[in-house]
């Protein structure tokens, strides 16, 4: 078959990893990403659950597998059309593509700290989310506290943004329990006299080695799980925070002081496709629309109905990096496919 | 002057008239001793004369609706009053013609089937064109019903209310009612003569003499058998607001407080209950309307009342923003009413509040002012910190009462139909607020600001911070010059129609920028979508009602939503595209920007001014 062509839109994990399955398959692509540089959010991680692999050791490979691919960065793609057997791109800046099949891996947005105003995100500096956590452990973020201090006091709230009525979010963001664990050992291992306190809902240790992590955790590193959900944070003495909860399983309420307060975010689509005549519209999420599997997948309109376009990744829910790496390799494969029937 | 046709009539109107003297004594009776006082007292004053002139105005005329909707006005003023002048003239008739006061009621009733033809100037030339006029009037205003029932739109009213059977009924036999009586009078014209400039005509149109004289007879039969069967409806029905309502005038101006507690068939709130007419003008005014849901709206939940069962759950999905009270043409306490209703719901809850005794007093040196940021500050703390702020920058003495610890002021527990457990805190938190040794307490909350107001009893005046800002800004103690952001200003439902407080936030908003306009604002304000007091709405439903209110604020491309309440600011900013923001984080945002000198305006990427 002659070489056919394939748009990829955004260039974190999943994107690149379609890249790169897909020109090992013999297939031209390009990529676009909205960003100035390639690798999603994983660019800003530390490190991963749940064996503290350096998430550069991750991203690596990753931007290797897609040398010698084209990548048009700062190019947000705002609408895709279809007419007979071609695709049609066009980005915010102008840039038009065609090609014979699209595969969308736009990913996810973290939720928007501030829109809790009760935890005091962009209010009190000591109030920051998981990952300004790790940037902080990267060095590429100053600690809130003095770092000399001796025993400082953190707490880290789950479930921010995510199942939670209130801010349209029904869903669970699957990857911020153990992400908290994992934080929690980080930073009992860096300030070895801390106290690390959790506030949660309820734990889901889904993945292999999260439920060791989470034992390991109040075992050996003696992080303190509580069963409750903060009801308020506010300023105490010398740029402290207290917060206030209650610990549902003692049945009683609690009131801690704390040098830092982390901000477990949630996942929210970054995109919603919308149809506009003969075009499907790239644009903002608003409030409660869910992710791509859960909207415009199930909508007979488009997608299932337009052969060639393609999504994969955490645009279609919340999922950890395995996840997302299997997710595009399977996926490529569907567009590998379906390239083939074509030609 | 007897016929027996007029038996339909005189059984209907008579077992009504037993009903509800039975039912109005039943009431009454439930009136405590301090109340028949007040009857007393009232019934030679002037207060009777107050009384009289408002059941003129609203119970006939219904000037209220009028001022809203002249064409819905017309209709049931037409009704009401265009039926008083039947009756009048009835009475006037027999009177004069008989030369006797007092007549049997049926004999006025069907006058002119007894007396066809009527001699001189005042029978014939006044009283029967009046009479005639008064049935036309009656009549078009039934039409405009009729129609309202069919389109509702034409009168303006995009919601009506859903009868049940018993209404349906009544609505019949109503609406059947003068077409009959005109029919009637018609034959009897066609077949004696006589008639005014109504009746000749439609006897001439539709009614042979042959016809008439065949006719006529069973068209006062039906006449009559439609007004008793309407009268023997009346007490079951919502008609019954009829009587009803000029009673509850009456003893409101009186001074009749409600009894304690949920009375529906005792005193007052009796009168109250059984006032509705059910004429659906709550229906467009709630905001929950606009989002879809008609299930719990103040037509629906008297009627559950007057029902016995259900109106519980009703009471408790409301969101109590109060526009139907605002727009009530009768005027019935239904926030109190509907709180009332709640008490049954928490009564096994098991409220502890053995804390409020470690709560210390404290007495401290005499301040300013005292801020009192409530629940709601917690849960929005750049409100709370906007406010100090200013403060400080006005150079004003205060103390924050509720910045560690706080009891809250009472108002959920009142609105989840919890009254005594409410006094308790009110109890505990007056303590502390005497406590404090201010000369003025200033709230950001409107839900503490209006119970500290109308419940507390405090010594010291009470300001929401919208009010004291503006004070502050009068007595220039704060400065701001005017900018051109465009602001879309929410009225709090506590604080707007609960307090009347609708200018202050304006005219701040207005010393900084400018205000655009909205087609629901002041009383007509729609609800933010939330409440501390009720929690069975589901969310999604509270959701609904959010996204039609943020329609509305959005709906002239403001550049930020203003607010002044922390629950209306934390409901609406989750859900909107728009910035949301309380006013005094915007007056001290511009602060920032006045000092920074000149500033521009924010470029948008969809500007969509309509004047």
């Amino acid at each position: 078959m002659s070489q056919q062509k394939v748009a990829i839109v955004g260039a974190g994990p999943a994107g690149l990893q379609a890249a790169a399955t897909l020109v090992s398959l013999g297939v031209s692509v390009e990529i676009f990403e909205r960003n100035g540089s390639p690798g999603g959010h994983l660019k800003q991680w530390h490190a991963l659950f749940p064996h503290f692999q350096n998430a550069t050791h991750a991203l690596n490979p990753l931007l290797n597998g897609v040398k010698g691919i084209t990548m048009h960065l700062g190019s947000k793609v705002s609408e895709i059309s279809h007419n007979g057997n071609t695709w049609r791109l066009l980005s915010d800046d102008g840039l038009k593509y065609e090609s014979d099949a699209v595969l969308l891996t736009t990913g996810f947005n973290l939720f928007d700290a501030s829109r809790k105003e009760e935890y005091g995100y962009g209010v009190y500096p000591g109030v920051v989310t998981s990952a300004q956590l790790e940037e902080m452990f990267n060095g590429q973020r100053p600690w809130p506290f003095d770092k000399s201090l001796a025993a400082p006091k953190i707490g880290f709230v789950h479930c921010v943004g995510s199942r939670d009525v209130k801010c349209g979010n029904r869903f669970c963001s699957k990857v911020c329990c153990v992400t908290a664990v994992k934080q929690a050992i980080e930073i009992r291992k860096r300030f070895s006299d801390s106290a690390v306190t959790c506030f949660y809902m309820d734990l889901r240790m889904y993945g292999l080695g999260f439920e060791e992590l989470y034992h390991e955790a109040q075992v050996n590193h003696q992080v303190q799980f509580i069963r409750g959900r903060l009801s308020e944070a506010s300023p105490a003495v010398s740029g402290k925070i207290q917060v206030k909860a209650e610990d549902t399983l003692m049945g009683r309420p609690l009131k801690l002081t704390l040098d830092m307060l982390v901000l477990m975010v949630g996942m929210e689509p970054a995109v919603k496709l919308t149809a506009q005549n003969n075009h499907l519209a790239l644009g903002k999420p608003g409030f409660g629309d869910g992710f791509m599997a859960d909207r415009e997948l199930n909508t007979p309109e488009y997608l299932q109905v337009t052969p060639g376009l393609f999504v994969a990744g955490a645009c279609k829910g919340p999922a950890s990096l395995p996840d997302t790496i299997q997710d595009a390799k399977a996926v490529s494969v569907d567009v590998y496919n379906f390239l083939k029937t074509k030609s | 002057m007897y016929h027996p046709f007029v038996l339909p009539f005189v059984v209907g109107f008579s077992v009504m008239g037993v009903v509800l003297v039975a039912r109005y004594i039943y009431w009454l009776r439930g009136m405590s001793p301090g109340n028949r006082q007040r009857v007393l007292w009232g019934f030679f004053s002037r207060s009777t004369l107050l009384a009289v002139k408002e059941i003129l105005q609203e119970s006939l005329l219904h000037l209220k609706i009028f001022r809203v909707n002249p064409l819905l006005g017309f209709m049931h003023a037409s009704l009401a009053f265009g039926w008083f002048m039947l009756i009048v003239g009835g009475k006037l008739e027999t009177w004069y013609y008989t030369g006797n006061f007092f007549n049997p009621p049926y004999y006025a009733i069907f006058f002119r089937y007894f007396e066809p033809l009527t001699e001189g100037f005042w029978m014939n030339g006044v009283l029967l064109f009046y009479m005639e006029l008064s049935l036309l009037i009656v009549l078009s205003g039934l039409s405009i019903a009729v129609v309202k029932r069919i389109r509702k739109k034409v009168v303006g009213m995009n919601n009506t209310t859903r009868h049940n059977p018993a209404n349906r009924i009544a609505l019949f036999f109503l609406w059947m009612v003068f077409p009959l009586r005109l029919m009637a009078e018609s034959a009897t014209v066609a077949v004696h003569g006589g008639g005014s400039f109504l009746t000749t005509v439609t006897s001439s149109l539709f009614l042979s003499h042959d016809w008439a004289v065949w006719l006529e007879l069973p068209l006062w039969w039906a006449y009559s058998t439609g007004l008793g069967l309407f009268f023997l409806a009346l007490p079951f029905s919502r008609y019954l607001h009829i009587p009803t309502e000029m009673v509850m005038l009456l003893l409101k101006k009186w001074g009749v407080q409600p009894e304690p507690g949920f009375n529906p068939e005792k005193g007052v709130q009796a009168f109250e209950v059984h006032s509705c007419p059910g004429c659906g003008v709550c229906l467009d005014v709630c905001p929950a309307m606009g989002a879809g849901i008609n299930s719990f709206q103040s037509a629906y939940f008297v009627r559950q009342v007057r029902a016995g069962h259900n109106y519980e759950t009703i009471a408790d999905m409301c969101l109590n923003c109060g526009a139907c009270k605002e727009a009530c043409p009768v005027g019935i306490s239904l926030e109190s009413l509907r709180l009332d209703a709640r008490s049954h719901l928490h009564r096994k809850a098991n409220f502890d509040h053995r804390y409020l005794h470690g709560t210390m007093t404290l007495w401290r040196d005499t301040t300013e002012v005292v801020l009192y940021t409530g629940c709601m500050g917690r849960i929005n703390p750049k409100t709370t910190q906007a406010v100090k702020s200013l403060l400080h920058e006005a150079g004003v003495k205060f103390i924050h009462l509720d910045e560690h610890e706080s009891i809250c002021c009472g108002r959920p527990m009142a609105l989840a139909g919890a009254a005594e457990q409410a006094k308790m805190l009110i109890q505990r938190n007056r303590e502390l607020i005497h406590g404090q040794n201010g000369q003025l307490l200033v709230t950001t909350c409107p839900i503490c600001y209006r119970y500290f107001s109308s419940e507390y009893d405090l010594n010291i005046p009470v300001l929401h911070h919208s009010q004291f800002l503006w004070q502050l800004i009068e007595t220039q103690k704060l400065n701001r010059h005017k900018g051109n952001l465009r602001y879309a200003y929410h009225d709090p439902c506590e604080l707007g129609r609960g307090a009347n407080c609708y200018d202050e936030p304006r005219n701040l908003l207005y010393t900084v920028g400018e205000l655009v306009a909205l087609s629901s604002e002041r009383n007509k304000a729609l609800c933010c979508g939330n409440n501390i007091g009720s929690l069975t709405l589901a969310e999604e439903q509270k959701q609904k009602i959010t996204a039609n209110t943020l329609t509305v604020l959005s709906e002239n491309s403001p550049d930020y939503i203003v607010t002044a309440c922390p629950m209306c600011k934390n409901t609406l900013s989750r859900q909107s595209t728009l910035p949301v923001r309380d006013l005094a984080e915007v007056m001290l945002e511009c602060k920032e920007v006045n000092v920074a000198g000149s500033r521009t305006r924010k470029k948008q990427a969809s500007v969509n001014v309509t004047p």
